[in-house]
């Protein structure tokens, strides 16, 4: 059994190589703990596998080689998630609906019921970290054609993203310009009086972010006939 | 420089560097497959079947990966790993070995032929047994006394002995076990006598 006097591991490695002391001596002589911790780790150093363990250390080695299921799960690589995957966090959907509702409740006191039939929201521009979306913004009798923003200095690219107020994204995509495009499909999910909402995040030629613009929200509210 | 020609503690130095992984996976790569072979062997020894094997070899570079921190460089990093594949090894055998609970000390009083039971104290107990290992080194031949600690300290299984120490013999440990029960009762019996003389001449002086 081990005692409090056993010798500890680079104690024992002092005594494989010949470099032990006289007190490790003199405990190792009477202590078969310590001697049999001595023959193991010969064992484990200089052991070479016999005839009929080399096939099986092989078969282990090559297992070890191919399979890294021992190695700890690697980290993810430092890429910044897009600017939405945060929208999906209760408490920014709950900050984003309750930012559209106070904006729809601010459209019905301030703005003019009789216009459309409806409230207009707020269609002032949000601006953040120097990164401004410009249009769309606020009501809109169509669905917009392109989504457009100022250019970011020192920015390269830009990533862009459509949602709905729950954080579900519609449509997204990455551009070198400051406006893009809305494909058909986007600008068909952007139904009649649903609000929605759409940001620009910017980065640097590395791929490095430089910062995201406010949410810019719009809705369609078709023309009543 | 190479990794390759790096030593194995300069790559912990490295990894460390590095920041651990992604960018210091390179250096422990390179540092744990200079042990595969090492560790494979001692693995297969120890679980005596080749997927047995393989399996406690993965835990043992799982286990030395996730501790690689605390390597503090006061010994070599191959003692290190021992320490790692033989402490995480013997406890799998132990839990692989479970009927053997409470063996340890237990047998080591009945080779006194005693029971813990028969002791009037702890104190006495635990007298006998630093007595019963005192023997084993004065009684036993070493490796003698080595199968006896690993197969009643450690609680390795004998066919795991058989294959760490290397013994060619038909019967492997057992044999070593069983000459060295005989030596350590015939032992007792003579440290029984003496310590009952002492006893003796004691009261005869009162």
């Amino acid at each position: 059994m081990k005692g409090s006097n056993c010798l500890t591991a680079d104690q024992l490695e002092a005594v494989m190589t010949g470099l032990d002391t006289a007190a490790a001596k003199t405990h190792l002589a009477s202590c078969a703990h310590c001697q049999t911790e001595v023959a193991l780790m010969r064992q484990f150093v200089e052991a070479e596998p016999s005839a009929e363990e080399v096939t099986a250390v092989r078969q282990i080695e090559r297992r070890l080689r191919s399979e890294p299921a021992w190695r700890p799960a690697q980290p993810e690589p430092n890429v910044r998630p897009g600017w939405w995957s945060l929208l999906f966090t209760r408490p920014a959907m709950g900050f984003v609906m309750a930012g559209a509702l106070a904006l729809i409740v601010a459209g019905v006191w301030l703005g003019n019921p009789s216009r459309l039939g409806v409230e207009p929201i707020d269609s002032g521009v949000t601006r953040a970290l120097g990164v401004e979306g410009v249009e769309p913004t606020g009501d809109l009798d169509r669905a917009p054609s392109s989504l457009r923003w100022r250019a970011t200095p020192n920015a390269a690219s830009y990533e862009v993203a459509v949602l709905d107020i729950e954080g579900k994204v519609l449509w997204n995509a990455k551009s070198m310009a400051t406006e893009l495009a809305l494909p058909d499909e986007a600008r068909a999910s952007m139904l009649d009086r649903k609000t929605l909402f759409w940001r620009v995040s910017a980065f640097a030629a590395q791929g490095a972010p430089l910062g995201s613009g406010a949410p810019q929200l719009f809705r369609v509210v078709l023309p009543a006939h | 420089m190479t990794t390759t020609a790096l030593s194995d503690e300069e790559l912990v130095a490295k990894y460390r560097e590095a920041g651990g992984p992604p960018q210091g996976t390179p250096f422990a790569d390179e540092l744990f497959s200079r042990h595969y072979s090492r560790v494979a062997l001692w693995c297969l020894r120890i679980a005596g079947d080749r997927d047995a094997a393989a399996d406690l070899a993965q835990e043992v570079f799982s286990r030395a990966w996730m501790n690689l921190d605390h390597f503090r460089g006061e010994s070599k990093f191959t003692t290190w790993l021992y320490t790692v594949a033989r402490n995480h090894c013997f406890n799998s055998a132990k839990k692989a070995e479970r009927s053997r609970e409470q063996a340890t000390d237990a047998e080591t009083l009945d080779l006194l032929g005693n029971t813990p039971a028969a002791f009037d104290s702890a104190l006495e107990r635990a007298q006998m047994i630093e007595v019963a290992e005192g023997m084993m080194s004065t009684e036993l031949t070493p490796i003698e006394a080595q199968v006896m600690t690993l197969h009643f300290s450690e609680e390795l299984p004998l066919d795991a002995i058989s294959r760490l120490l290397r013994m060619d013999n038909p019967s492997g440990a057992k044999a070593y076990v069983v000459s060295a029960k005989r030596k350590l009762k015939a032992a007792v019996e003579r440290w029984r006598h003496s310590q009952s003389a002492r006893k003796g001449a004691s009261h005869e002086g009162i």
